[in-house]
């Protein structure tokens, strides 16, 4: 998926970021319905708007729980750290590696999903990571494309980009 | 391709535009009719996962504030589709 940014006040056309989306069908009694649609951005627009709406999915209290059990930290510490764009591996007293706060993550969705449509865990793992790992800009996407070929309008690279060029 | 086939597809192209219809209206009862009861909606970054019959209408009250107050996008989608079959 890609998403595409028309020009505002503050911005120019520019892909904004690119992402994943999938659905998966079942046929019920009632003909064919939706049983899943996984959606996210695997490039981040701003740092302020993947920063607080990932806080919002890790806030709800059976992943915050499985973090907070795993790394010894109360709940608000955690939320801190998604906030200041700490490694919450980074948290724990113990050896806890980016692993296993992925795989705590991961399970933790796993245990949410109804025993009818259990969640596979290739796919909690990538939400997982997603969810805790630092993303490029898109900027570095629109970057590859034009590298490819593509002709679209000039746009401005972000700050970040900016300081590796 | 035989008959069933194609009857699945009209279907399913059915259901998305079912789906698209519900989501542009805001009409949370067609939408989440548009899942089984045990369907769930996981978008990771715009900040919900939704587990469960009741919580998929949720992402669209979300998508909606974000839509309000972020500008317009445009979705050039390279959309998958898998159908998968189930004991239950």
């Amino acid at each position: 998926m890609l998403m595409f940014q028309r020009e505002g006040r503050s911005n120019p056309n520019q892909i904004w970021n690119t992402g994943f989306y999938y659905r998966t069908v079942v046929r019920s009694p009632h003909g064919w319905r939706f049983s899943e649609i996984i959606s996210f951005v695997d490039r981040k627009m701003s740092d302020e708007l993947v920063t607080n709406l990932r806080g919002l999915v890790l806030a709800r209290p059976v992943v915050l729980n499985a973090l907070s059990q795993l790394l010894q930290v109360s709940g608000a510490v955690i939320l801190d750290a998604v906030k200041t764009g700490e490694a919450l591996a980074s948290l724990g007293s113990g050896p806890i590696s980016e692993s296993d706060v992925t795989e705590t993550v991961a399970k933790a969705f796993q245990a949410c999903a109804p025993g009818t449509n259990p969640l596979p865990m290739g796919t909690a793992r990538a939400l997982a990571y997603v969810l805790t790992h630092d993303q490029v800009y898109g900027a570095e996407v629109e970057d590859n494309f034009r590298a490819a070929g593509w002709e679209g309008p000039p746009t401005t690279i972000g700050p970040a980009l900016a300081r590796k060029t | 391709m035989n008959l069933q086939t194609l009857l699945d597809r009209e279907e399913i192209i059915d259901l998305i535009s079912t789906y698209n219809k519900a989501s542009f209206y805001c009409d949370l009862k067609g939408y989440a009719d548009t899942f089984t009861p045990d369907g769930r909606y996981i978008n990771a970054n715009h900040g919900w996962v939704g587990f469960g019959g009741a919580e998929p209408p949720m992402p669209l009250l979300l998508n909606t504030e974000a839509a309000r107050d972020s500008s317009i996008c445009v979705w050039i989608f390279s959309s998958t589709l898998s159908i998968r079959t189930r004991l239950s």
